[in-house]
């Protein structure tokens, strides 16, 4: 009895000894999913400081982790690989559920994405927030803390005594018996859901958007060195290559399938100017246009018959089943063209041919239009699925495709340990078409890792560290934004844009919105336009800082990461101010802006610009007056012109090899031509070129940011054509008219006129643009988001082939990925 | 019996015998830490925890391959040199009593041990990246 | 007999001291790395458990004696589990032949304050370095993950470049002291430390034993941007943990042995010997903390380049001129 009772109070006091340990530390690992990944970092940082309760200690290998902050989207094709690695984890271990997509899924409801990761592991603590801020997580981490405080009694378990508790001992989650499947919680049967109602037109009938007028897109007048081209093209190709009458933003081609090779081959290389870049290649599925057969009677009520005419084919009203769109750049006079050209799926004069050959960037264009369409590219090397795992079934941008996961077979624990990611081996094979040796070494390099800088799949194939062959799988991220853009009304896609790249925020709304504002022809004030430059290149500097941290971090560097980061933090500071958000700013609306600049914000950004060119030297000295950096960048990973030029490459990696090309300067929008500023180029192409270029942007940066704010002109934030716009509060408490157009804009959602438009900005990666289609409706029919990093990362095996392990990792960490904008 | 405060067992001489103690103290102490770990602390063995980590794949064949050659030469260097290292500091210690005939044959030795080590400098011996593709950095 | 057994009982506390304060100063110096980086880095560190966070490393043991112990399947069972004990025994065993003061008189009798005035002191310590690395190898070799055996053998690789550098450095500093033995080599620098007469064979020596113990900017077997975690990619618990203990009691022991040999070891003024030793080990210490927030991380074949082609001609040099010099001014 007293034995007994001495024990019981040995094992209490154990209790509270071991507790209160693991309590203080919870080293967390090193893996993160998304968005929310960015403010976990921050987290660890200056400001927040993490380690202040003994967390800072981050393992990137599971077996030391005793945290497993699940940080973002989870992915189905990256389920395996988080379970796995939950489950690599010695016991004790907790979760934290980090965001609103780990929690729930959060906005992305969408056939990618798993709805809760508590469907997969068992869950502590859920964080709520997109992203929640870092102190929300610290705050989970005090909940954590103290859950484990109070309701722990490890010391039974830890001395095999039988009985106790430690360690997460809730139970994994399954849809229909433990967890709702509507993402608003249980109680809601029945009600449908908003916005499945604003479905796409041939698929729901009665759109309301159609009694709305608007005027038909916008018509450029063609150049006449386009003229020059068109006639020349006449001439060679006669028929077979027709000029589009209305185009919104470029010089648009529709061309007979069997003449595609021919017509791209002669862009590249004979016609004048030259169009040396693949631009972008996707494909439409038409099979869901309203005026595919064509409809009379629609056609007479609706008042833009014109524009719906001119807009469709030769045959009125006809569209084909799909059309393959090609986007080339020329370099040498700035300007873009468009190919498009019709296929049908039954019959027809056979399959597309593969361009490879022309443009060896097309590889993963054409994997992609296949793995998205199931559209098969004749002579194509290696057509297989890119974005989806091996195992999926069916192509998610059909029209007929579902886009809500909570519309398909929920996402279980079972099938988290079938779906397995393909043996690295069976990858290589692929790829080269050659069996590997027996005896070949594959290493895989991620998705969990800790240069990868997201959930990138590199496989090595090693002899000692010298990497013989690198083959990269992807899709571990793939959110699906482009099937989201045709569910999303036109406004309600913006927030979405922001997280096809994380750090780059406003940047991408930017992108988003200037395309779409070309193909309704909507006029910007320039207060508005003022703002978005102060907002794009505030995130150009933020995001630069933290490649200049993540890249001094993958050689072997921790200190500049907790040196930019403040400074990074000081300018969040300021578009907090302004915007209201962090990361993810929202703050750009079609027509404008979401506010008018706050008071202060003239201070705020002059406080960072007197301070900004003095700390940037300060931490950049550290590095580039740094020996062993230089040894590791140096002449490490390098590209030549051509190839980047070929590959498509664009922004600071493509300056990096010798051409001045940026946005900003080449094609000017929003004003930019009005400011003074640099584009800095380097000629090595190497990791210290591209580290050279990023860092003087920011300085260019800095000094556009000066001349902004010298300048912000006075006037309105936001168009005044309200058919597009969210009306000015102030002016909606006016006249009724005005609230009309506000109730509708922002219940229904606007209509954009039929028609396509390519718009994209100088984000911080490179070019970043989306090709909008519209079918008249309040939604995009479809929405295509052309990304840097898909291009840029297709280049990383011809850097990486020959160096070794370290040197990819710095490569990496030069090229500045970030993979939504890959995956997307 | 010897006398205590001498020779090799006597606990006030810093000699082997004390190291020897030291040895078996440090010992005890690890022992004490290998046992712990292997016995406190709940055991819970699952396929995939037992399965070796490789960012969350399962991975390709086996993690026992065959290192390449330069490795191994390298090593083989090491050992010729580290020998001969073992001459430099015999000799270092006895540096006064030689005096100069002994400076004199030793540093023909330094020499000719330069001469070798510049000559597999030369010989590319001492280059690991071998395959490098931009070997210029 | 009698005597015998008091000196045993006497030494026997010597020996728990020395290695309880071992011990204690390397947990310790964890808590000093993690305040110290985060100074440098502009942030707190540890300030919950305990005032200033001074209880962290005791909240750090505890937690990694009562986490579960992994053994990945296909790992060599043996090697696997003994590997951390091999990084903590030679790093502790190092500390062995470093002299803390002078003899003091106790029952009549001397007591060194040294656990072994070995007359080979200074190959001991490289013999235990070079036997350390048999920890790092086997246990990524053992553990059946790639990126144990990638951090393994750099391991291996970054020993046979650095270990015959770090012997060379020392030839000096014999010839100087005509002896291993470490209390000879302290008694040499009576009147100035080493470091004023070879400074050459310091640098070589600070930066090949910065290597052997495996930091940043040498830190390549654990590389964890590269390889995850490296030879210890495998370990949980307190496995880890002495692969960790191992990393700070050798840093302590790189301390111990560069004032011994380059600063006059325990001596100076005023203070009593021990704190000297203690001070000059902190110094140290800091030292390679901040070289660890500062530096970025060598390649592979760049560290090797450094030790061959720089290092060791560098020391063969240093001996010559060390020899000549010695010869034309000695006496």
């Amino acid at each position: 009895m007293e034995r007994d009772r001495q024990a019981s109070r040995f094992l209490s006091i154990a209790d509270r000894v071991i507790n209160w340990s693991r309590k203080y530390s919870l080293w967390p690992m090193f893996f993160g999913l998304s968005c929310c990944f960015v403010e976990e970092a921050a987290t660890f940082t200056s400001r927040y400081d993490m380690a202040r309760f003994g967390a800072e200690v981050m393992r990137p290998s599971p077996r030391q982790a005793d945290l497993l902050i699940v940080s973002g989207t989870v992915f189905k094709k990256i389920a395996p690989v988080v379970l796995r690695l939950y489950e690599q984890m010695p016991e004790p271990k907790w979760v934290i559920s980090m965001g609103s997509c780990a929690n729930s899924g959060g906005m992305f409801d969408v056939y990618s994405v798993v709805q809760g990761v508590d469907q997969i592991i068992p869950v502590d603590v859920y964080v709520p927030g997109c992203p929640p801020r870092p102190e929300a997580l610290l705050e989970g981490l005090v909940i954590l803390q103290e859950k484990i405080m109070s309701t722990e009694k490890p010391s039974r378990k830890v001395f095999h005594l039988g009985g106790g508790t430690q360690g997460t001992d809730r139970p994994v989650l399954e849809i229909g018996a433990t967890k709702s499947r509507d993402p608003r919680g249980p109680g809601y049967e029945g009600i449908p859901i908003r916005g499945t109602s604003i479905l796409p037109g041939g698929l729901h009938w009665g759109n309301r958007s159609d009694l709305m007028w608007t005027p038909p897109a916008r018509r450029i007048e063609l150049s006449e060195a386009d003229l020059a081209l068109a006639a020349e093209m006449r001439e060679r190709f006669g028929d077979k290559a027709r000029l589009e009458p209305h185009s919104s933003d470029m010089l648009t081609f529709e061309v007979d399938r069997g003449s595609v090779k021919d017509v791209l081959r002669f862009l590249k290389n004979e016609s004048k100017p030259k169009y040396k870049r693949l631009d972008d290649l996707t494909a439409i599925d038409e099979s869901a246009r309203r005026n595919r057969i064509w409809n009379k009677g629609l056609a007479e009520a609706s008042s833009d018959a014109g524009a719906v005419e001119s807009f469709s084919r030769r045959q009125p009203g006809r569209y084909p089943d799909f059309t393959v769109v090609y986007q080339l750049l020329s370099f040498d006079t700035a300007g873009r063209v468009r190919i498009k050209s019709g296929l049908e799926a039954e019959g027809g004069a056979g399959l597309p041919a593969s361009v490879t050959d022309i443009w060896p960037s097309a590889n993963w264009y054409e994997r992609e239009v296949f793995d998205m369409f199931g559209i098969r590219f004749e002579g194509h090397p290696n057509l297989r699925r890119i974005l989806m795992p091996e195992w999926w079934e069916g192509h998610p941008l059909r029209k007929d495709y579902p886009g809500r996961a909570t519309e398909m077979a929920p996402y279980t624990l079972e099938d988290a340990r079938k779906r397995q990611p393909m043996d690295a081996m069976e990858v290589a094979a692929l790829d080269h078409k050659v069996p590997p040796g027996e005896r070949e070494f594959f290493l895989n390099i991620g998705p969990h890792h800790v240069s990868t800088h997201g959930l990138l799949r590199c496989i090595a194939a090693l002899d000692g560290e010298t990497i013989k062959s690198l083959d990269l799988e992807i899709g571990y991220h793939h959110r699906a934004t482009e099937k989201l853009g045709e569910r999303q009304s036109w406004h309600q896609y913006i927030p979405y844009t922001d997280r096809n790249d994380y750090l780059a925020g406003s940047s991408l709304e930017f992108s988003y919105v200037t395309a779409v504002e070309t193909l309704a022809d909507i006029h910007i004030p320039e207060r508005a336009q003022a703002v978005r430059v102060l907002l794009a290149e505030l995130y150009r500097l933020s995001n630069h800082l933290v490649w200049m941290a993540t890249f001094a971090h993958d050689v072997g560097a921790m200190t500049p990461n907790f040196y930019t980061f403040a400074e990074r933090e000081m300018i969040l500071d300021i578009i907090e101010l302004i915007t209201g958000g962090r990361l993810h700013a929202e703050f750009l609306r079609i027509g404008g802006l979401a506010a008018d600049l706050p008071e202060g914000w003239k201070e705020a950004v002059d406080n960072l610009t007197a301070i900004f060119p003095r700390r940037l030297l300060e931490y950049e000295k550290l590095l580039r007056e740094n020996p062993i950096f230089l040894a590791r960048t140096k002449g490490i990973g390098r590209i030549s012109l051509e190839e980047a030029m070929d590959w498509g490459v664009s922004g600071p990696n493509l300056r990096a090899c010798g051409l001045a090309w940026d946005l900003r300067k080449k094609l000017p929008y929003s004003g930019y031509e009005n400011y003074d500023f640099e584009v800095p180029t380097e000629t090595a192409g190497d990791c210290y070129a591209r580290y050279l270029v990023r860092v003087e942007e920011m300085r260019q940066s800095i000094r556009i940011i000066e001349q902004v704010v010298r300048n912000m002109p006075s006037g309105r934030h936001v168009t005044e054509d309200y058919r597009y716009a969210i009306p000015e509060r102030r002016e909606m408490l006016k006249d009724i008219e005005t609230l009309i157009h506000h109730f509708v804009n922002v219940t229904r959602g606007m209509k954009i006129p039929v028609g396509e438009a390519y718009g994209a900005t100088e984000v911080p990666r490179g070019e970043h643009g989306y090709y909008v289609v519209s079918d008249g409706l309040g939604s995009a029919y479809r929405m295509r988001v052309r990304g840097p990093g898909f291009a840029n990362i297709q280049t990383l095996p011809i850097m990486a082939t020959g160096e070794s392990i370290a040197d990819l990792i710095s490569i990496i960490g030069s090229m500045d990925v970030i993979l939504p904008d890959i995956d997307r | 019996m010897q006398p205590v405060a001498a020779g090799v067992m006597s606990p006030f001489h810093a000699g082997v015998f004390s190291l020897v103690v030291f040895t078996i103290l440090v010992m005890l102490f690890i022992a004490s830490q290998l046992f712990l770990a292997a016995w406190l602390g709940e055991k819970k063995k699952s396929p995939e925890k037992s399965r070796p980590y490789e960012c969350g794949i399962i991975p390709t064949g086996s993690a026992r391959f065959r290192y390449p050659v330069p490795f191994y030469l390298v090593a083989i260097f090491f050992l010729i040199f580290d020998v001969e290292g073992a001459f430099i500091i015999t000799w270092a210690v006895v540096y006064r009593k030689v005096g100069l005939p002994g400076y004199e044959q030793m540093s023909f030795f330094i020499v000719l041990l330069l001469a070798g080590l510049f000559y597999i400098w030369k010989q590319g011996g001492l280059d690991w990246r071998e395959t490098g593709k931009r070997a210029d950095s | 007999m009698l005597l015998w057994i008091a000196g045993f009982i006497i030494l026997l506390i010597k020996l728990t001291i020395v290695l309880g304060v071992v011990l204690f100063l390397a947990g310790y110096l964890v808590w000093v790395e993690r305040k110290f980086l985060a100074r440098l880095q502009i942030r707190y560190g540890p300030n919950r458990a305990g005032p200033f966070g001074l209880l962290q490393p005791i909240a750090d043991i505890v937690k990694m004696i009562t986490k579960e112990d992994t053994v990945p399947d296909g790992a060599d069972r043996t090697f696997f589990l003994i590997a951390p004990a091999v990084v903590a025994l030679t790093a502790l065993l190092m500390f062995s032949v470093v002299p803390f003061g002078k003899d003091i008189t106790l029952l009549g009798q001397k007591v060194p304050l040294v656990v072994t005035d070995l007359n080979i002191g200074l190959l001991f310590v490289f013999a235990m370095s070079s036997l350390s690395v048999y920890g790092v190898a086997l246990g990524g070799w053992a553990s059946n993950s790639k990126y144990g055996l990638l951090g393994g053998i750099r391991g291996a690789a970054q020993m046979i470049s650095y270990e015959l550098s770090l012997g060379l450095s020392l030839v000096p500093i014999v010839m100087m002291a005509h002896s291993f033995s470490m209390v000879d080599i302290v008694q040499a620098q009576q009147r100035y430390p080493f470091i004023l007469f070879q400074p050459v064979a310091f640098l070589i020596f600070v930066v090949s034993a910065m290597a052997e113990s495996k930091r940043i900017p040498f830190d390549l077997p654990e590389a964890e941007n590269e390889l995850v975690a490296g030879y210890h990619t495998e370990y949980s618990g307190m496995r880890f943990g002495l692969f960790f203990l191992g990393e700070y009691v050798h840093i302590m022991v790189f301390g111990g042995i560069l004032a011994v040999l380059f600063l006059g070891g325990w001596r100076g003024p005023f203070l009593p010997p021990v704190v000297w030793l203690l001070i000059k080990i902190f110094l140290v210490a800091l030292f390679m903390i901040w070289v660890r927030g500062t530096l970025p991380r060598l390649r592979y074949d760049q560290l090797m380049t450094l030790g061959w082609k720089v290092l060791i001609p560098l020391a063969l040099i240093n001996i010559l001129v060390t020899g000549a010099i010695g010869l034309i001014f000695g006496g």
